[in-house]
């Protein structure tokens, strides 16, 4: 039998990585996703989710990448335009995805993409899971790894995860602050892929005309607020949370926070303090925009 | 004895049959229609897996006429099957309301389950019942790790998993009757297709019309429907012939055959004279 390298394998659900990319970049920035902003060097770069910012990976480590590309059918379409829009978007992808295989050491590991005939035509990706699945079987029963690490948050894994990590063989489950707890139940590590690691992952032109929200932990109730509103959540278990929400200035920062947290979301930008807390915390805010502007506000 | 392993993807199983069911019969499939038994001796299946969705199977209490176990429910009875096993994942909940509910944690099972076998070197022997495209990577690793691999599912959906596969088979009418439970297969009976045109005098006569391929117009074709013994299989009562399918179809009830012809076969039949007294017997 051959003795496990130390080295670890990362497996990225390529849909994941790029669906919670763009939940950010739509969340706080508000800009409609495209796949060039997901800079491909800095997914090699920086997707150690030991860490979870940025990091150079471990040499010797390899990074397999799963994702689907469909060609679009413009019978799928209601108008040209809606088909020239989804055709620009696939040749994006096309485009990012020949990037991701350009990178050393990484493996493009494409499956298909299938039509459900339901009450509607669903395209969805088939074989990627199955595909990804596989892989890891087989690496971990052929002895070629001893640490992976699965870059998703899908539950759909769970049967993966539990049954290599009773192999021996251990495995570290990224995912963002809303993934599966059932999965991350049984991984042996769990890392959360958060805020700076997907700024991490923007494209720098990009991310140079972007403000730099954060979330800090501290209290402004000394100060008087510009704004109320009302913050909503969903917690895991489907139940709503709702809360008082306000929102201060301190000199040309603005800052958002809710009652009862001790995280606030602080940037130049309001609507970017805003988003974060919504991408971070899940808390979604509506103003009060009926009220009187309270006093001392601009 | 080499070690045969049969993985069901139950889902597609039971939507496939479903849809063959609303066709054929004009009635609702259950799970319970089948008899595991005699699917899993099919194949020679020194082991079986059952994949099943958390909530599947559970909608009806069955009673089966040939174990007489009394009522319980399906994933009850993939239990109490000798060398069947049961594997439940979680549904995992819609990532929109539009969107059906996936179930693809039992892809993973079934993958993880196949390739662990395959890699303790316990199987020699695996075939998979789903035609879904998704198991191609599975289909590809358990031929590379050397084990002999047959997709079993419905011909025109197979095409996929055909060329990485060893071995394809296919789900067709009498396989249908074959796994059918006993007490089922007078209920449900088969709808068999035999080339030869039986050469009689019908009692009804039909019009047939058949869409040209190129889509010019139809083509007319006649039909008999005979309430007669087939001569060698005696429990075919009726059969319709389709000169233009240069084909035979029997069976015992007169309205699944024509249910049949007119949905699976894609031919339209208009009766030139009245079948009702045919029909209720």
């Amino acid at each position: 039998m051959r003795v496990a390298s130390v080295r670890p394998f990362i497996f990225v659900d390529g849909n994941y990585l790029r669906s919670k990319h763009a939940k950010f970049l739509s969340m706080i920035y508000g800009l409609e996703y495209q796949p060039s902003f997901l800079h491909v060097p800095a997914i090699q770069r920086n997707l150690n989710p030991f860490t979870g910012t940025a990091l150079a990976l471990p040499e010797q480590s390899k990074l397999y990448y799963y994702d689907a590309l469909a060609t679009p059918m413009e019978s799928d379409f209601a108008t040209a335009e809606e088909f020239s829009k989804a055709m620009r978007g696939h040749q994006e992808l096309e485009t990012y995805l020949k990037g991701v295989q350009a990178l050393d050491d990484v493996q493009l590991r494409l499956g298909s993409v299938t039509v459900d005939r339901g009450e509607r035509k669903v395209r969805r990706q088939a074989e990627v899971d199955v595909l990804l699945a596989s892989d890891v079987m087989t690496f971990a029963y052929k002895h070629v790894i001893s640490d992976a690490i699965l870059v998703t948050g899908d539950l759909d894994f769970r049967p993966l995860v539990e049954a290599v990590a009773a192999s021996g063989i251990r495995v570290t489950v990224a995912s963002d602050k809303f993934g599966s707890d059932e999965l991350l139940d049984v991984a042996d590590r769990r890392r959360v892929m958060g805020y700076p690691l997907y700024r991490a992952l923007t494209d720098p032109e990009l991310a140079n005309t972007l403000g730099e929200p954060r979330i800090i932990e501290a209290s402004f109730e000394h100060l008087s607020p510009e704004r109320r509103g009302l913050a909503k959540r969903i917690r895991k278990d489907g139940s709503e949370e709702a809360a008082p929400a306000y929102e201060y200035q301190q000199s040309s920062e603005t800052i958002v926070s809710v009652e009862g947290q001790t995280k606030v979301a602080i940037s130049n930008r309001a609507s970017e303090a805003q988003g974060l807390l919504h991408f971070d915390q899940g808390w979604k805010i509506t103003w009060d925009s009926a009220a009187p502007p309270l006093a001392g506000s601009k | 004895m080499d070690a045969t392993y049969l993985f069901i993807d139950g889902k597609n199983l039971f939507e496939r049959l479903e849809k063959y069911w609303d066709e054929v019969y004009e009635a609702p499939f259950y799970w319970n229609f089948i008899d595991l038994e005699v699917l899993g001796d099919a194949y020679g299946a020194t082991r079986a897996y059952y994949y099943l969705s958390e909530h599947d199977g559970r909608e009806c209490t069955l009673i089966l006429g040939s174990t007489q176990v009394g009522p319980m429910m399906f994933p009850e009875y993939i239990e109490r099957t000798p060398k069947f096993h049961l594997r439940q994942g979680t549904l995992t909940k819609p990532r929109s309301p539009s969107r059906p509910p996936s179930q693809k944690e039992v892809d993973v099972l079934m993958t993880v389950d196949a390739l662990k076998a395959a890699y303790d070197g316990v199987m020699k022997k695996a075939v998979i019942l789903s035609d879904r495209i998704d198991f191609r990577p599975l289909v590809e690793s358990l031929v590379a790790a050397g084990v002999l691999v047959t997709v079993v599912g419905w011909e025109n959906r197979t095409q996929e998993l055909r060329g990485v596969a060893d071995s394809v088979s296919f789900i067709d009418d009498s396989w249908i009757n074959g796994v059918l439970e006993i007490g089922r297969k007078s209920q449900y009976p088969l709808i068999s297709k035999h080339a030869v045109i039986y050469e009689g005098t019908g009692i009804s006569s039909a019009k047939v019309e058949m869409p040209q391929a190129d889509g010019t117009g139809t083509s007319i074709v006649h039909v008999v429907a005979e309430k007669k013994a087939w001569l060698r299989k005696q429990d075919f009562h009726y059969f319709i012939s389709v000169p233009s399918l240069e084909a035979t179809y029997g069976c015992l009830k007169l309205q699944p055959l024509i249910n049949y012809i007119t949905n699976r076969l894609n031919v339209k039949l208009t009766w030139s004279t009245d079948i009702s007294n045919l029909l209720d017997k």
